[in-house]
């Protein structure tokens, strides 16, 4: 009885033991090590157990037969002696048995981590040991939760993979439609990113056009011309095309289906054959939709959806880019167009202004030119006037009367030159007020000219003048008096100018419609720098030092301006040291073209 | 006594026939000229006692001939024009101009001023006046008609002359523009400032070691001017 006490009693701390030892060694170990040491301790528990009763019966078989035990000294001696017997045999067998269990555990073990590592390093995570070879138990459970964690490693690695493979073809398909900001290729590399990308083969882009409400096609790829022309243009809501922007939803047509009856992507393995997914900006803005077909039914993953709508939202980030681009390019072309415009008015406006100052300057100087020339023009003849005067008062007594007549002529001729200078003034005013009084008729020149020689001829006795005449009359048509004024101002600047005796001619000549009269002298000659000025008021050249002042420089102005007035022309041509010619011209009939004051 | 040569030079032979016909008449030996370089040419040879000039002439600037004869002589230059810019007139009177003619002008007014300018030239100091006169650097031997600055002798015309002599005359004392133009010039240029300015300032550049900071002709603005006593 005490025997089976202390079996039990060691059994029973043996179970203590053991379980103190599992509930520490599951807390500290990794759960592989704590399925194989409760394998362990349960074997090593029942094998200690059995091995227990077969010691005892050993030992009684060995140690004598127990019913001859009478005497209960002997029985003591005889209980003590099996016990430790039965002792000595059982730890001996425990130690061997778990010798034993222990090397055929760790052998299995081993094979099994050399299995699992074998597999680590070819990078095989497939299942480490088939089912059907798998044995039952704790091994058992420890090789199905290898074969557990393997797959769902592998799952992982593959899942890793694809996002990696995912993320490798966005970032490619981002760097390609973002290399340009031109719209179009922006529009084109995408469609082909995106379609390589999900490895689909037909696509094509709408771009929304807000003042049509249409989506227009701009892009496409893998569509014959004929499909192209029947998609060129959606309204919002019709069709997959326009259901799809009117949503802001990916759709899909399934095999099969009409395209317009689009559905959402429900659940996987559903055969579609076309896509539509909206381009939209941030904050909700339609930019357009993308279409992507295949002339085979393709069953979508959810990831590949996923992917998609990233490719989408790419596409739309670079459209919208492209677009903004283009809309600042743009305002940046009108912007510089409008510079350009600005610049060109300013330049005008400079240029008109520069013109206008000019004028005021010219106008200016020509009123600063007119105030001296005139100033001084009449301050000389009155000088002479007022001073003769005066001296004649003051010592008319002490003078003798020749020299008294002279002072008198002096008087006389300053007073006709102002006379004179004040009817240039007069008649220039009325030229630049356009109020010349020209009385034009149909005249005989040659007559006109013969009268005007004549006067010079009494005016200017230190010249020879001559009148060649072609021919005995010459009609022209303009004002006598004015012929004859401008006739006269010619002659008396050529003998002005040329030296005395000195022979001045006057030519005429018909020519087409109108009738060319010549004044040439033999004098020094104009420069060519004064040549373009002559005829502008108020315009002298520097007088010789031998010849004296020559007026207020209006002679030629006004000759100009009556010339001008009757449709005429006047002109002069000269080089220095040969003399100068002058010229005029006149109609020979009436030019209706002219105003003419009656 | 040798008669007064007047060198008149206008291109205007009118102008010059009147102006001849009254400086004869007037006892003046005249001179005509009616360009520049004749003009010049005269003016060395026959060494005039005064000079008309008109400024508007042919062949050469009027202010180009003041400058040439006023190089080596200090004679009276009496400019005569039709110009009556302010600008001309100082620019002439700068020049070393003595007085200045606007055209048209009446023969009893060329008299009066060219008498004006000969008074100053042939004034000679009575026997109650100053003999000399020093202050600092500045020495006035008016018995020789001399005047140096730092023994140097310095050329002043009869205008600048007759300027100095009458702030002399009143030394300490300040003279108002009217007093100084009516004593030098005559009663009839008693507003003629811008005469008075070119002078003194003239006057300031030959005796003035800086003439923009006068030791001897001081300026009383508004007032008129005053010769320093030390």
């Amino acid at each position: 009885m005490f025997y089976w006490f202390l079996v039990s009693d060691s059994y029973l701390w043996l179970v203590t033991e053991s379980q103190a030892l599992i509930s520490e060694e599951l807390s500290e170990k990794r759960w592989g090590e704590q399925l194989m040491s409760r394998w362990l301790l349960r074997k090593r528990l029942l094998l200690v157990f059995a091995l227990v009763i077969v010691a005892v019966v050993i030992g009684a078989l060995v140690f004598g037969d127990i019913g001859q035990i009478s005497a209960p000294a002997q029985v003591v001696s005889t209980w003590s002696s099996y016990l430790l017997l039965a002792t000595f045999v059982t730890l001996v067998v425990v130690t061997g048995v778990v010798l034993v269990s222990v090397g055929a555990l760790t052998h299995r073990i081993a094979e099994i981590a050399a299995r699992v590592e074998q597999q680590l390093a070819s990078g095989d995570l497939d299942i480490v040991v088939e089912a059907d070879r798998a044995p039952k138990g704790e091994i058992g459970r420890l090789i199905t939760a290898l074969n557990d964690l393997g797959q769902a490693y592998r799952l992982s690695l593959q899942n890793l993979a694809r996002q990696t493979d995912e993320r490798a073809v966005l970032d490619l398909l981002a760097a390609t439609i973002n290399r340009t900001l031109d719209l179009q290729e922006v529009l084109d590399t995408s469609l082909r990113g995106t379609l390589k990308t999900v490895k689909w083969d037909m696509g094509a882009i709408y771009m929304w056009d807000d003042r049509n409400d249409s989506l227009n096609m701009v892009s496409f790829i893998g569509f014959s011309e004929d499909v192209v022309r029947q998609k060129i243009t959606h309204r919002l809501g019709e069709g997959l095309i326009g259901k799809s922007a009117e949503s802001r939803k990916l759709l899909i047509a399934a095999a099969g289906e009409q395209p317009s009856s689009a559905m959402e992507p429900d659940g996987e393995g559903i055969p579609v054959i076309q896509i539509s997914i909206p381009l939209v900006t941030v904050p909700g803005q339609l930019l357009g939709v993308m279409e992507i077909g295949s002339a085979q039914p393709k069953t979508l993953a959810q990831s590949e959806l996923n992917l998609l709508r990233t490719v989408a939202s790419h596409v739309s980030l670079a459209i919208d880019k492209a677009q903004l681009y283009t809309k600042v390019s743009q305002h940046a072309v009108e912007l510089e167009k409008l510079v350009a415009a600005r610049t060109v008015q300013l330049s005008q406006a400079i240029d008109e202004l520069w013109v206008a100052l000019k004028q005021a300057q010219e106008a200016d100087r020509i009123k600063s030119l007119l105030l001296s020339t005139v100033s001084h023009e009449l301050r000389t003849p009155l000088a002479t006037i007022k001073g003769n005067t005066s001296l004649l008062i003051q010592h008319h007594k002490k003078i003798p009367t020749e020299t008294f007549i002279e002072h008198l002529k002096d008087i006389d001729e300053e007073t006709d030159k102002l006379t004179e200078l004040i009817s240039n003034l007069l008649e220039m005013s009325r030229i630049e007020a356009g109020m010349l009084h020209i009385q034009s008729h149909s005249i005989d020149l040659i007559k006109i000219l013969e009268d005007a020689v004549e006067a010079a001829r009494m005016r200017l006795r230190d010249h020879a003048i001559r009148l060649e005449q072609p021919v005995p009359s010459l009609s022209a048509y303009g004002d006598a008096r004015r012929i004859e004024q401008v006739l006269a101002n010619l002659l008396d600047n050529a003998a002005k100018y040329s030296p005395a005796k000195s022979l001045i001619e006057v030519q005429v000549e018909e020519d087409d419609r109108q009738v060319i009269v010549a004044v040439k002298d033999r004098g020094r000659g104009i420069a060519p720098e004064h040549l373009g000025r002559i005829f502008d008021r108020f315009y002298q050249i520097s007088a010789s030092p031998d010849s004296g002042r020559h007026g207020i420089g209006l002679g030629l102005a006004i000759c100009r301006g009556l010339v001008e007035a009757q449709g005429g022309r006047i002109w002069v041509e000269s080089q220095v040291g040969q003399g100068s010619t002058f010229y005029f011209s006149l109609p020979t009939v009436r030019d209706d073209t002219l105003q003419e004051e009656e | 006594m040798n008669r007064t040569t007047i060198l008149v030079i206008d291109d205007e032979p009118k102008i010059v026939r009147f102006v001849k016909t009254a400086l004869s008449l007037g006892g003046y030996d005249v001179l005509t000229a009616g360009t520049g370089q004749l003009a010049l040419k005269l003016c060395e040879s026959e060494k005039p006692d005064l000079v008309i000039l008109d400024l508007g002439l042919p062949d050469v600037d009027g202010f180009e001939v003041l400058r040439e004869i006023r190089s080596y002589t200090t004679i009276p230059i009496i400019i005569l024009t039709a110009r009556d810019d302010e600008k001309d007139k100082v620019r002439g009177l700068e020049l070393g101009a003595d007085d200045y003619l606007t055209k048209p002008f009446g023969i009893r007014e060329l008299e009066a001023r060219l008498q004006a300018v000969l008074r100053r030239l042939s004034w000679s100091p009575q026997p109650s006046d100053l003999t000399e006169f020093t202050l600092h650097s500045l020495e006035v031997d008016f018995r020789r008609h001399q005047v140096r600055v730092y023994g140097e002798e310095v050329h002043l015309t009869p205008t600048e002359y007759d300027l100095l002599r009458v702030l002399i005359q009143h030394s300490g004392q300040v003279l108002l523009h009217s007093d100084l133009l009516g004593k030098v010039w005559g009663e009839e240029y008693r507003n003629d400032l811008a005469i008075l300015r070119v002078n003194v300032s003239r006057l300031r550049q030959k005796l003035e070691e800086d003439p923009r900071q006068p030791r001897y002709i001081l300026t009383v603005p508004g007032v008129g001017y005053t010769l320093a006593t030390d």
